[in-house]
């Protein structure tokens, strides 16, 4: 029996990947998050865009350079973006800086929704909350590139005209989300945010309104119906130093609650760190945040 | 004097003539199982669950052939002479089966005790079969015991197997058997660690019923009946619950088919008519992102052949098979799942964010004579051949659905002329000289079918397979035999290139594939209590696309050396098993971006399949013990796989930003025990 339960438990760990990464720790100026204000918008329409730039204290970064993707991506390729957006042979120049105004481009419903260019061509698939996006690139110095994807309002595709008078009248584009003030606590007692004592644990819990976690129309096509769904919430944690317990937390479609906990350990050498918050919801609202934590001895 | 391999072939045509010959001592046949299928190889079942690594299932010897590749890490997949797994078909009695293992190849979804030998086809077979790209395996079940009653009882780590047998009066003989796997539910109790990622164990079963009676002399009809399915449920929990990754799926069929069976003097008939049902279901869920493919299939076919001896020189084999498939098929999710061959990907790599689904039903039906002549002109066997396969396929919806607007089906019917041919010359009492060509056809996969993942439209593959090379009989029980083949396929499903593809042509039939290479099999048949066999295979497969240059297929596996060996003393036998085998091609990651909208990291791949895994090898030793305790016999056994604890590296892995590349590592040293019970 020994034997027996022996060689079952080594089945069981042997074949534990021998990688880990540690990506919640900012060490460089890189690009978390971007947003889109509004969240939701017609081709065509002027938005602003914004990234948030995560730097160790101290470290300066350069002004970002934003451009369109304009290629649609091939059924054979994986990513999000095709990979002639990754080069720069299908790219439209949309401005420089940390925020700019922009107007996405205006056949982006064919490109990437459900409008195809050629009679008879395959339309783009949505994703899991019926939406269609418009790749945005944003080039960080000599970082690798990153992309957000720009919600854009679409007609619906292969809809009966009732499904699509329905949803017409139910659907409300996507509005970002909103992070209130971060709290901490030790122990069941708040704790400030520039008095954390060195080394300890606290907790850190974001929160959010309950309306950011909207309900939206969404249409099933393969009952040709409109039902309602409801966003889930994802939030991403970075910091400068010390250690969080999570790099990623959140909340499921059907989970009410507005809040999500995640623990951050104070350095041992004291100092202040950089926390950064970005909460999304599923169908692409982001709002983000960055506090500065102080280990005191 | 030829071989036992040919005084068999000579008993499959010539039944009342050759029996006599049939040499009472061998129980095992290399060569040709019949004239036409010159580079089969069978095992008898008594050898082959001797063999160190198969648990006592003889089934499980097939990946042990030559021509046959080691499949990635977790699959029980059949890949054979550079053709993909879903190529092989895999028969019962000449019955199809969709799959011959439960789970990574953990057991045989047929009893091992029903099983009477395993006969690998890698390529140019006969006409008598086709339907496949591929190779065949075939499975023959075993005749039940002419008198009284018989049960065993087989407990091991993995599972415990049951089956009774008897004799009702004269004419009538009945079987039944199950299997009821347990590892999944032992892992857990063991250990505590979440296994599931990547060493996921499914919940499996089986179960067979044989009833045998004998007509009258020369006359038999065999009742059978098979099942078997297979449950696995796994979630990757995260507190992040976008990235929370939960997988169920569940594969089953039944089949229930008759065999009659009549020889006389001259001639021989077989008729095998069948039903059946096979179905799968995969839920599994990315995050918010839902992929569900559900296939339910009725099936039902009929299998007939006659074969006479025209003239002492000419023999001649005409037969008839037919194959009606009506699936019905639910898919949602991403166009990316499931990946498909040369999908360029990396392990634990999210799909696209796409969803659609659709709900689609398809018919096949194959209708395929066939005839084959044997010509025996002394040293000189010819066996022409020539099967036509006529596929009518129909289709429920040719475009996606428009809101509720009526469905328009299509239906299309492909036919393909099949000329087969073998030949054998026997050079010296010792070297013989075998060859074999043909083409082959494969209907389209089922869920291929679809109007939005994949094209209604598609027809046929086709592939030309060449064979050839000596055989040379050593000693009375060692002989070796040296194979090169080529095959070349076309008309392969791949995914459209275009950026925007047409409506339903999400897949298109322009793929193309080339296979070839050379395999050598040293063969010790049982003498002296010692049996086995030493194979190498050097290959190359490649895959091309009208858009891309040729590439190396997922699966191509240039080096594949198999040494297996028993040893019988006294009441114990000694097993060993080697095996080594090159590492799949993996596409390297060479570059990452970042996709804020998720949260992750996509990768940037360099050339495709220009990289490899480490090459696998690993050393089996099995030893078997018989007691016999009054009318009992209890045989009991002991595994130690991979006997040196190699560290093998099956998959890469990636950190997740891809930066850094790890590899998960294959079974360490681990230790099988099992009774088997016989009454």
């Amino acid at each position: 029996m020994r034997l027996l339960l022996s060689s079952l438990a080594a089945i069981a760990t042997a074949c534990a990947p021998t990688v880990s990464s540690i990506d919640w720790l900012v060490t460089a100026p890189r690009i978390l998050a971007v947003r889109a204000e509004p969240a939701e918008a017609k081709p065509g329409a002027t938005a602003s865009f914004s990234a948030l730039i995560a730097a160790p204290l101290g470290t300066s970064t350069g002004a970002p350079s934003w451009s369109f993707c304009v290629a649609t991506k091939p059924l054979t390729e994986d990513n999000i973006v095709s990979d002639a957006c990754v080069g720069t042979s299908a790219l439209l120049a949309a401005g420089k800086g940390a925020t700019i105004l922009a107007a996405t481009p205006s056949n982006a419903c064919s490109l990437f929704g459900p409008e195809t260019q050629a009679g008879g061509a395959r339309p783009s698939d949505p994703d899991a909350t019926g939406g269609y996006y418009q790749p945005l690139r944003v080039d960080l110095g000599a970082t690798e590139p990153t992309f957000t994807l720009v919600r854009i309002s679409c007609d619906l595709a292969n809809a009966s005209a009732a499904a699509a008078a329905t949803f017409a009248q139910a659907y409300v584009p996507n509005h970002n989300p909103q992070l209130l003030a971060l709290r901490a606590s030790m122990g069941g007692s708040v704790v400030s945010l520039d008095a954390i004592p060195v080394g300890v644990h606290v907790s850190l819990t974001a929160s959010w309104p309950t309306a950011s976690a909207e309900t939206y129309a969404y249409y099933d096509s393969a009952s040709d119906t409109v039902s309602t769904k409801r966003e889930s919430m994802a939030l991403a944690w970075y910091a400068s130093s010390g250690a969080l317990d999570q790099e990623a937390t959140g909340r499921a479609e059907g989970d009410r609650a507005t809040f999500s906990n995640n623990g951050w350990t104070a350095p041992p050498s004291g100092g202040s760190s950089q926390l950064w918050i970005v909460l999304r919801d599923s169908r692409g609202g982001v709002d983000f945040a960055s506090y500065q934590l102080t280990a005191i001895p | 004097m030829r071989t036992a391999a040919l005084l068999a072939v000579a008993a499959a045509f010539y039944p009342a003539s050759a029996s006599a010959q049939q040499p009472t001592d061998e129980v095992s046949v290399r060569g040709v199982r019949h004239s036409h299928d010159v580079v089969a190889m069978t095992v008898q079942a008594q050898e082959a669950k001797t063999v160190a690594g198969t648990e006592g299932d003889p089934v499980k010897v097939v990946q042990d052939l030559p021509g046959v590749a080691r499949p990635s890490f977790g699959s029980g997949d059949l890949i054979v002479w550079g053709s993909a797994p879903r190529d092989t078909r895999t028969y019962v009695d000449g019955v199809e089966i969709p799959v011959l293992f439960h789970g990574a190849a953990l057991r045989s979804t047929v009893n091992e005790n029903l099983v009477q030998s395993v006969t690998l086809s890698p390529g140019a077979y006969g006409a008598d079969y086709g339907r496949g790209l591929g190779g065949l395996v075939q499975l023959t079940t075993r005749d039940l015991p002419e008198q009284g009653a018989k049960a065993y009882l087989d407990v091991d780590t993995i599972d415990g197997s049951a089956m009774v047998s008897g004799a009702l009066g004269d004419r009538v003989r009945i079987a039944v058997a199950g299997r009821y796997g347990w590892l999944d539910r032992l892992l857990p109790i063991v250990t505590a660690q979440n296994v599931d990622p990547y060493f996921a164990i499914p919940g499996y079963g089986d179960y067979q019923s044989k009833i045998e009676v004998q007509l009258g002399e020369g006359e038999r009809l065999d009742a059978v009946l098979l099942g078997s399915r297979d449950d696995l449920s796994m979630t990757i929990p995260d507190a992040d619950p976008s990235r929370q990754r939960s997988e169920t799926t569940r594969a089953e069929y039944q089949r229930l088919y008759l065999r009659y069976r009549r020889n006389s003097d001259a001639s021989s008939v077989e008729v095998v008519p069948w039903f059946g049902r096979d179905g799968s279901t995969l839920n599994a869920e990315f995050g918010a992102t839902p992929d569900m493919l559900d296939s339910s299939t009725w099936r039902s076919g009929l299998r007939a052949m006659h074969r006479s001896r025209v003239a002492p020189w000419l023999g001649l084999s005409v037969g008839i098979e037919v194959d009606d498939a009506q699936s019905d098929i639910r898919r949602r999710g991403s166009l990316e799942v499931p990946p498909r061959e040369g999908d360029i990907t990396v392990f634990g790599q999210p799909p696209g964010r796409d969803v659609n689904v659709d709900h689609w039903s398809v018919g096949i039906l194959d209708i395929a004579p066939h005839g084959q002549l044997d010509v025996d002109l002394g040293p000189l066997l010819v066996s022409p051949g020539l099967r036509a396969d006529a596929v009518l396929t129909t289709v429920g919806r040719q475009t996606p659905k428009v809101g509720s607007t009526p469905s328009v089906g299509l239906a299309h019917l492909d036919g393909v002329l099949e000329p087969r041919i073998a030949v054998q010359w026997r050079v010296t009492p010792r070297v013989s000289l075998l060859g074999a060509a043909g083409v082959y056809s494969q209907p389209s996969d089922p869920t291929d079918l679809s109007s939005v993942f994949g094209n209604p439209t598609l027809g046929t593959s086709t592939a030309q397979h060449v064979a050839l090379g000596p055989s040379l009989r050593l000693t009375e029980s060692l002989r070796a035999d040296v194979t090169g083949f080529a095959k070349w396929m076309s008309n392969l499903a791949v995914r459209s290139p275009l950026p925007t593809p047409q409506l339903a042509e999400a897949l298109l039939p322009d793929g193309s594939g080339r296979s070839y290479g050379l395999q050598i099999l040293v063969r010790q048949s049982p003498s002296k209590g010692l049996s086995g066999w030493m194979s190498y295979t050097l290959s190359r497969s490649e895959r091309t696309t009208p858009t891309g240059g040729w590439r190396l297929f997922d699966h191509d596996q240039p080096h594949i050396l198999t040494l297996v060996a028993s040893q019988r003393v006294g009441a114990w036998i000694f097993g060993t098993r080697l095996r080594v085998a090159s590492g799949l091609p993996r596409t390297p990651v060479v570059g990452t971006f970042y996709d804020a909208a998720s949260d992750q990291y996509d990768p940037l791949f360099g050339s495709q399949n220009s990289i490899r895994l480490p090459t696998f090898w690993q050393l089996d030793v099995r030893v078997d013990r018989s007691l016999l305790v009054g009318r009992v016999t209890v045989d009991a056994y002991l595994e130690a796989l991979n006997l040196t604890d190699h560290t093998n590296g099956e998959e890469y892995v990636y950190n997740i930003d891809y930066t850094r590349r790890g590899t998960i590592t294959g079974v360490p040293l681990v230790a099988v025990v099992g009774v088997r019970v016989d009454l």
